[in-house]
């Protein structure tokens, strides 16, 4: 398992197989995090990747290790994320004092950090959307676990050092995510089986 | 439990997460893409943890020789039309242009060919010699007073303290008149050599052509065909067969919308209102109109706490408005302001 302070100070001291490790060990999944999350064709996805690893990189001093790696590096994400839509929303260009008006004040954005974070419902697959729909309907911890499980195919090992609990706890948490999806999921997992 | 319900739940339980992974499967990059990615945030990486080297400032040994061509490229130009900043610029190699003072990541970046690409950071200056690519809108504080707004997918070189080469893209430049003396910042397109006379406006390289925006001031435009003054509200545009199209243009609008949001921001901080006013006036190209004595009596005597970082114009305005009894309104082209008094003017 990566020993994540140590990573992190061996980074800052320059070493370059620590950077190898860290990006190997998140930027696969940093890309996925962001796919989930937000309808992007490839390339905006290449660039959101990459400023969040850029802006990771700038902020490797700031780290404190209150949470593990890739939750920092998910906020940094979600952070990005809001940027690339409040810029959006704020396309055409305020031009006269009732749109001024109408938009939202910049000053009261909200940021990601209790944001419930769902999981982006648009997709070609139906089945996809529905999936992702049933996701957003849990409780928080749950849609978490079930990402990290289902979607980053994380062991329970690795989910618990994610979430910064216990292996037990996570097999308990998990087992209870997939009940929870299973009865939301409903009569839908026949037609799922029935097309497979 | 019979073992058929047994083997229903199984069933069932299998489904839901075959539908799981499925549901919160996500394409993966291509290798390509990674490996861009890898090579920006171990850019960045290094440039964090070797503070001692600052990026941009390095000039290894293979810099020379694009150093030279960059060089090269501008005296072919310099001796076509006729105007040699090249020459002026020969003892000035190294020289710096201005400071990247923002961007939006991962900014501006030089381009190495035998090594990886330094991604510049914040406070890195630009020097003379350097051909640059801005991969995100950014802004270049110059040297001589003045700023330098690129906007994104732009490549330029820094040809001296005071002139920069537009390769293509758009820039946009802001001078306040007088602020420089006698040093006239510089840009270079083929088209020729455009050099403000404290002034704002953008130059854009368009499919071969060049574009010229003047929203302040003039701008001296000299090309091999011969000098011409440009003045604000006028478009020029001079296609690759040199034809040369001009046309009025709005100083306030979407066109000058980019630029806006690049501004630096207003530091306002016991500041009066009527500095502001006149940074939202040049900001958004808007003619300054105080309605009455009291509205300029206020302006100038109102001195401002706090801050508007991060706000755009528009809305840093809006913010500032609202803390004094001062009215506005925005007709086209203008911003009039009148004191609450006042009745002609309604908000």
């Amino acid at each position: 398992m990566l020993d994540e302070q140590d990573l992190i100070d061996r980074m800052r001291r320059g070493e370059q197989r620590a950077f190898d490790q860290f990006f190997d060990a998140f930027a696969s999944r940093l890309a996925a995090f962001a796919a989930r999350r937000c309808a992007l064709d490839a390339s905006a996805l290449e660039d959101v990747v990459q400023v969040t690893m850029i802006n990771a990189m700038r902020g490797l001093a700031t780290f404190r290790g209150g949470s593990t790696l890739f939750t920092w590096l998910c906020q940094i994400c979600r952070n990005h994320l809001a940027d690339v839509r409040r810029k959006a929303d704020r396309q055409p260009k305020v031009q006269s004092l009732e749109h001024l008006e109408e938009s939202k004040p910049a000053g009261t954005v909200v940021e990601l950090t209790d944001f419930r974070d769902p999981l982006d419902e648009v997709s070609d697959d139906s089945t996809s959307s529905a999936v992702r729909r049933a996701v957003n309907q849990l409780p928080a911890t749950y849609a978490r676990i079930l990402e990290l499980r289902f979607g980053d195919d994380l062991t329970v090992p690795e989910i618990a050092k994610v979430l910064q609990i216990s292996e037990s706890a996570a097999e308990s948490r998990l087992s209870r995510a997939r009940q929870a999806f299973r009865e939301g999921w409903g009569g839908d997992a026949a037609d799922i089986e029935k097309k497979a | 439990m019979s073992d058929s319900s047994n083997n229903d739940s199984r069933h069932d339980e299998d489904a839901a997460d075959r539908a799981l992974r499925e549901g919160l499967r996500t394409p993966a990059l291509s290798a390509e893409a990674m490996q861009r990615i890898r090579q920006a945030a171990q850019q960045e990486w290094r440039a964090a943890t070797q503070p001692a080297e600052p990026a941009g400032i390095e000039r290894p040994a293979n810099r020379r020789w694009l150093s030279l061509a960059a060089a090269a490229s501008v005296a072919v130009l310099a001796g076509v039309v006729g105007w040699n900043v090249f020459l002026a610029n020969a003892a000035n190699d190294g020289a710096v242009v201005g400071t990247l003072a923002s961007f939006e990541a991962p900014g501006i970046v030089e381009p190495h060919l035998l090594r990886r690409d330094t991604f510049l950071a914040q406070g890195t200056a630009l020097h003379a010699g350097q051909a640059l690519d801005v991969r995100g809108d950014s802004l270049v504080q110059l040297a001589g007073g003045g700023n330098l707004r690129i906007a994104r997918a732009s490549a330029f070189d820094v040809v001296a303290a005071n002139a920069v080469k537009l390769e293509r893209g758009e820039l946009y430049v802001d001078i306040v008149p007088g602020s420089r003396g006698s040093d006239r910042f510089v840009v270079v397109t083929p088209a020729g050599e455009f050099r403000h006379v404290g002034t704002q406006f953008a130059l854009a390289i368009v499919n071969g052509a060049t574009r010229l925006r003047v929203r302040e001031g003039s701008v001296l435009w000299h090309a091999a065909e011969g000098d011409s003054t440009v003045d604000a509200g006028t478009e020029v545009v001079i296609d690759e067969h040199r034809n040369v199209t001009r046309r009025p243009i709005a100083t306030a609008g979407r066109e000058w919308a980019w630029a806006e949001s690049l501004a630096p921001d207003f530091e306002i901080e016991n500041r009066p209102v009527m500095e502001f006013l006149v940074w939202f006036s040049r900001e958004t190209g808007r003619k300054l109109d105080l309605v009455d004595d009291e509205a300029r009596r206020q302006a100038a005597t109102i001195l401002m706490h706090g801050n508007v970082r991060g706000l755009t114009a528009m809305e840093a305005l809006s913010a500032v408005m609202a803390a004094t009894t001062l009215r506005f309104e925005l007709p086209e082209g203008a911003i009039r302001v009148s004191s609450a008094r006042d009745s002609t003017s309604p908000t």
